[in-house]
């Protein structure tokens, strides 16, 4: 905290005043009713005697009226954000995985439902407020271009059964879909702190993976030479020829700053194009992440 | 052979769905439909064992049984159960079991997979003719496998319990996408079991199937009956065969180029999907055949 200069101009009641003019009274003017006016030097001693500190001049400020901006906001800002998300998918493909897998007979019952699918979303923006300094309302509208890196795919679970036995023979097929992508993004936000974010988003495939895991077994005293447990795992690789890269999608957020540095931030991120032929899904992101912001 | 032309892919389909039977052998190996018991070792090789003891070498006594009037090629759509059919033969004749002596097992297993299953084989009534009945999963994608099986032979021999495992034998199969309703298929020599896709409307539909010079069986089901045949219409449960209990199968007909039609009503309600099976001529590698069913009218 600076130093305030006191300007004082008062009038001392002269109590004693013979053993005060006898040492100053030479450098003293009265009033009309005996009080002593004081010099600017005198002042300017009293305010050292008082405080100690040279007392400076109040400044200035140049230039026109003086603006209020937000509060802890500067012009760039380097936002960094990590957190859990849930992938959730839907469209064609999923209708179409279920007419798939399902048999359609009384024989071979079906049954396929969709596995939930979580994963981490961490990334960053530099975020530029191109109008802290000129209005008040535009003073709290930035621009965020950021990159992220976040999971996305689909999670599903089959259950076969073959009833034309007289023993209970299950086959289980659990199928995923899990590709990692970098995420660019341009946001607009406005707000301090509490702001919200929306924009556009182009996400590029780094590489994905599919996995078919298989169990079957038997049970039942009639099972054919006893009962019988066995299992499989494979993985084949989903790069761009299947999967599209540079999708463009659209994201959103919601956040609150508890301090300059330090909030938290709720993201979501939709893309309606995942494969590259056939029946697509839509995949839309959840996230909560904990904010960090360098400025 | 002539490998039917395949279909242009399923545009609503993402080509990575399913099970890929070409690069995921022990995956389809697992998911084969059927009764049976896997177990995951080798398959047995051809053996013998006496009291339950193996033996070392065979006898030179002993009848060295092989697997014979096989089904060597085979087309398919998922989903369709597959026959595979077999015959005793000991030094390239037919060979009959004697009394109290029977087919206990066969073994069966996915080419360059690992594991087996050991299932039950089917016999027809006399005695003769064996089959091994499996059925390949709708989610199994378009590919090219083999199936590996064999017999075991149980019995008693000179008063003694007696196993005998023969050697293994192959089918190819190759696993292709249902036809719409429409197009027009053209096969060869082998077995051809292939689904048509009908569509939602309820109607007459027409069946056309053309030979050549050479002689070639087919047979139609529809909702898990056979509905039309160029021969005998076969009862439930048995399949078009080279070779029957009474001699070479019949029904193998020379349309000399020109197409023959059949025509049965169609109802979506009661089933969308149509097998058809189409024998080439088990004699001769040339033959050559086609088959076009129609949208319901």
């Amino acid at each position: 905290m600076g130093l305030q200069k006191l300007r004082i101009l008062f009038l001392i009641p002269l109590i004693g005043m013979s053993s005060f003019k006898s040492k100053c009274c030479n450098s003293f003017k009265f009033d009309s009713n005996s009080n002593v006016i004081l010099p600017d030097e005198t002042l300017d001693f009293i305010d050292l005697t008082n405080t100690g500190n040279k007392p400076k001049r109040k400044q200035q400020r140049r230039g026109g009226k003086k603006s209020k901006s937000p509060e802890g906001v500067k012009m760039l800002n380097l936002d960094l954000f990590i957190g859990p998300s849930m992938n959730l998918a839907s469209g064609n493909f999923v209708e179409f995985q279920k007419e798939y897998y399902e048999t359609g007979s009384t024989l071979f019952p079906t049954e396929v439902k969709t596995t939930d699918f979580y994963w981490v979303n961490a990334g960053g923006q530099l975020r530029v407020n191109p109008f802290l300094e000129s209005n008040p309302i535009l003073s709290y509208l930035g621009f965020a271009f950021g990159l992220n890196y976040f999971q996305r795919g689909y999670a599903s679970e089959f259950v076969m059964q073959n009833l034309s036995l007289k023993y209970l023979d299950q086959t289980s097929i659990k199928e995923s879909y899990r590709t990692n992508y970098i995420g660019s993004s341009l946001m607009i936000r406005f707000g301090n702190r509490l702001y919200a974010e929306a924009g556009a988003s182009l996400d590029w495939l780094l590489f994905g993976k599919k996995t078919f895991e298989l169990s079957r077994f038997s049970f039942g005293e009639e099972s054919y030479d006893g009962e019988f447990s066995t299992g499989q795992t494979s993985t084949e690789n989903l790069d761009s020829k299947i999967i599209k890269s540079g999708g463009l999608g659209w994201c959103f957020s919601l956040g609150f700053n508890f301090t300059d540095y330090v909030g938290i931030r709720a993201f979501a991120n939709t893309n309606s194009t995942f494969f590259k032929e056939g029946a697509n899904l839509t995949n839309q992101q959840f996230s909560l992440q904990a904010a960090v912001t360098i400025k | 052979m002539f490998w039917a032309c395949k279909k242009s892919e399923d545009l609503t389909s993402p080509t990575i769905l399913g099970l890929d039977p070409t690069n995921n052998k022990d995956g389809l190996n697992k998911v084969l439909q059927m009764e049976g018991h896997f177990y995951d070792e080798e398959i047995p090789k051809r053996r013998l064992a006496l009291d339950s003891v193996i033996q070392d070498s065979l006898d030179k006594n002993f009848p060295v049984l092989t697997l014979g009037g096989l089904q060597r090629f085979v087309e398919l759509a998922e989903g369709v159960s597959l026959f595979l059919p077999f015959q005793l033969f000991q030094n390239g004749l037919p060979f009959i079991l004697p009394s109290g002596f029977k087919i206990c097992n066969g073994y069966l297993k996915v080419n360059s997979s690992s594991g087996h299953w050991k299932v039950p084989v089917k016999v027809d009534a006399n005695g003769k003719d064996f089959f091994i009945d499996v059925i390949i999963p709708k989610f199994v994608r378009e590919g090219k496998f083999s199936l590996n099986y064999s017999a075991e032979i149980c019995g008693k021999f000179q008063g003694r319990s007696f196993n005998f495992i023969t050697d293994t034998t192959t089918t190819n199969i190759d696993v292709l996408p249902k036809i719409p309703c429409g197009d027009t298929i053209t096969g060869s020599y082998g077995l051809t079991i292939r689904k048509y896709l009908l569509g939602d409307k309820k109607g007459k539909v027409k069946v056309s199937f053309r030979t050549h010079e050479i002689g070639d069986r087919f047979d139609l089901k529809y909702n898990n009956k056979y509905l039309l045949s160029t021969g005998t219409i076969l009862s439930e449960g048995r399949y078009p065969r080279c070779i029957t209990p009474n001699g070479p199968s019949q029904g193998f007909i020379i349309t000399n180029n020109t197409f023959k039609d059949y025509f049965f009503d169609y109802d979506p309600k009661i089933s969308k999907e149509l097998t058809f099976y189409a024998l080439g001529s088990c004699n001769d590698a040339r033959t050559s055949w086609d088959i076009t069913i129609s949208c319901p009218n």
